[in-house]
């Protein structure tokens, strides 16, 4: 494939934004940017994973928690973000039921980074097996910002087929908001592979109960 | 710091079908160890590339464990083993495989014969394996099944079962396994979720009191200890970025972010479009990262607290990407290898 231009991006996300419109769902649909790969060999070419910093937020509904020291819970607090402290963490007394159960009650979790280092203490690796270790927020950090950040990060990982999906958006973004993810995220994997564009077999978006485009 | 510029001095014929993955020294850098594409490694004479022996890492499919014969038709999943990783460690001569078949395998070879001393089948595939520097220890780290991504640990001196796991510290491929270079009971483990674990396991295999930290990265592509005591880990990942990490409290020393954006070179004719791996020379106290074009060509950036700065650029080696460089320590010749299965040696006096 060569090149995408932002404007045949923009035609595909109206029409789905469109259709989405007439046939609205009673949740808000995700946007997924599809690429498949071509002359690439997952078992021997360089790993296709990592993640993306997106500007818009892709997943607004992302439900975040912060294991916070004192000054992080105030900070918390005034932007009611969940959030436990030392004490919180030390009652679950390393319970895997009960560790595993708040893994799972929350898409992602921050920490304060002088709490991080006695996570492996206090949780032991709970939180690793979920694949949510926290993400460390310091105090000169803005607590707003450290969310939006994880909420606006999303993974990509090509296993051992030659497609991956990657979640840009939803609709209830607007179609600028929805230009702005997919190319970003288009031209950073696109980056990524050793022939750049000579390896994009194909890219498509489409919506949760969408058709593709 | 001035170096004279590398002159390309010997190359080995090209092989398009077979690449060339890393370049592994032993400890005297006297032989070269060179896995490639068709599951073999190139022993080669460090001085002039000579082919010394050439270890065969093909499964015989006759002799293949007919329980596994039987899953294998059922997951529909061929049996298309690839070597994933290999470490040189403990004894001189030996020399340490695994592949990501179902059964897991791990291969010893004993160097002065070029045989097959020991098998091992850890029945997860493996993607990386360490040994730890008293040898009598190796460590392997799987890919995800199911639910778990484990590391296995066999004791050298007792081959024939498997001493212990860990399944919990990681949500992902384990790529990435090391020990410590100078305390064997150190580890580090980099996993495709994001994240690197350290562990000390001299008190406890129990994995919850063995796991010392957690610190969250991104896709690990390559980990390793490196210092004038090893008191440090480099991390390379798989969107490009480069960080240091200290072992003793998981602080993060520096973190590069995207090397090919965060780095520009004074030369703006090359760009930077991957990171191939870090090297720690002890006699300079400094650690160097190679940098990939995607034309093939290869460069050396010296690491500091604040900067990555171009020490050199070695043009014209290589048709593919190039996966593996070792530095002499000595600083006078480099060994470089790539996807087009060419391996080069490149000398500066």
């Amino acid at each position: 494939m060569s090149k995408i231009q932002a404007s045949s991006v923009r035609e595909s996300l109206r029409g789905l934004l469109n259709e989405s419109e007439e046939k609205k769902r009673n949740f808000t649909e995700t946007v997924e940017l599809q690429i498949g790969l071509k002359n690439y060999d997952p078992q021997r070419d360089k790993r296709f994973s990592g993640t993306v910093r997106l500007p818009n937020i892709p997943r607004p509904q992302m439900k975040i928690c912060i294991l916070a020291d004192a000054a992080h819970i105030d900070q918390a607090k005034a932007i009611s973000l969940d959030f436990m402290s030392v004490d919180d963490l030390k009652k679950l007394n390393k319970n895997k039921k009960a560790i595993k159960k708040l893994a799972k009650k929350y898409d992602a979790f921050l920490a304060s980074e002088a709490l991080i280092k006695q996570i492996p203490r206090l949780l032991g690796p709970g939180l690793n097996k979920a694949g949510k270790f926290p993400t460390p927020v310091s105090h000169s950090d803005n607590l707003q910002e450290k969310v939006d950040e994880l909420k606006a990060t999303i993974k990509f990982q090509l296993k051992k087929v030659l497609c991956l999906g990657v979640a840009v958006g939803n609709v209830a973004l607007n179609e600028d908001q929805l230009v702005q993810n997919t190319m970003l995220s288009i031209n950073f994997l696109v980056s990524l592979l050793k022939k750049n564009w000579q390896n994009v077999k194909s890219l498509f978006v489409k919506s949760s109960m969408g058709k593709r485009k | 710091m001035a170096f004279q510029p590398f002159k390309l001095k010997k190359q080995t014929p090209k092989d398009a079908r077979n690449y060339c993955l890393n370049v592994l020294p032993n400890s005297t850098e006297s032989i070269l160890a060179i896995p490639n594409s068709s599951n073999k490694i190139q022993i080669l004479n460090s001085t002039n590339l000579n082919l010394i022996s050439e270890l065969n890492n093909e499964i015989d499919l006759n002799n293949v464990d007919i329980n596994f014969q039987n899953s294998l038709k059922k997951k529909k999943r061929q049996l298309k083993e690839v070597l994933t990783d290999c470490t040189f460690g403990g004894t001189e001569n030996l020399f340490y495989t695994c592949l990501n078949d179902v059964e897991g395998t791990v291969n010893i070879w004993d160097l002065r014969s070029g045989g097959k001393v020991s098998v091992f089948k850890g029945y997860v595939p493996l993607l990386s394996i360490a040994v730890s520097c008293a040898g009598d220890l190796l460590a392997a780290g799987t890919e995800l099944q199911e639910e778990d991504a484990k590391v296995l640990f066999w004791d050298l001196r007792n081959t024939s079962t498997k001493l212990s796991e860990f399944s919990e510290a990681h949500s992902d491929d384990i790529t990435q396994v090391k020990f410590h270079p100078n305390f064997k009971n150190w580890l580090t483990t980099g996993s495709t979720d994001g994240t690197l674990s350290i562990y000390n396991i001299e008190k406890t295999f129990d994995e919850d009191e063995a796991i010392f930290q957690t610190i969250r990265d991104n896709s690990i592509n390559k980990l390793g200890f490196f210092g004038p005591s090893n008191e440090y880990i480099f991390s390379l990942t798989h969107i490009e970025t480069l960080s240091i990490f200290r072992v003793e409290d998981a602080e993060t020393i520096v973190s590069f972010g995207d090397v090919r954006n965060t780095t520009k070179l004074n030369d703006s004719s090359t760009a930077i479009d991957y990171l191939i791996d870090c090297q720690y020379i002890s006699s300079l106290m400094r650690l160097f990262v190679f940098y990939g074009t995607n034309d093939g060509n290869l460069g050396i950036l010296n690491v500091d607290l604040d900067s990555l700065d171009l020490v050199h650029k070695l043009k014209g080696g290589h048709n593919g990407l190039v996966r593996g460089a070792h530095w002499r320590r000595d600083g006078r010749s480099l060994v470089s290898c790539s996807e087009d299965g060419v391996v080069s040696l490149w000398d500066n006096f």
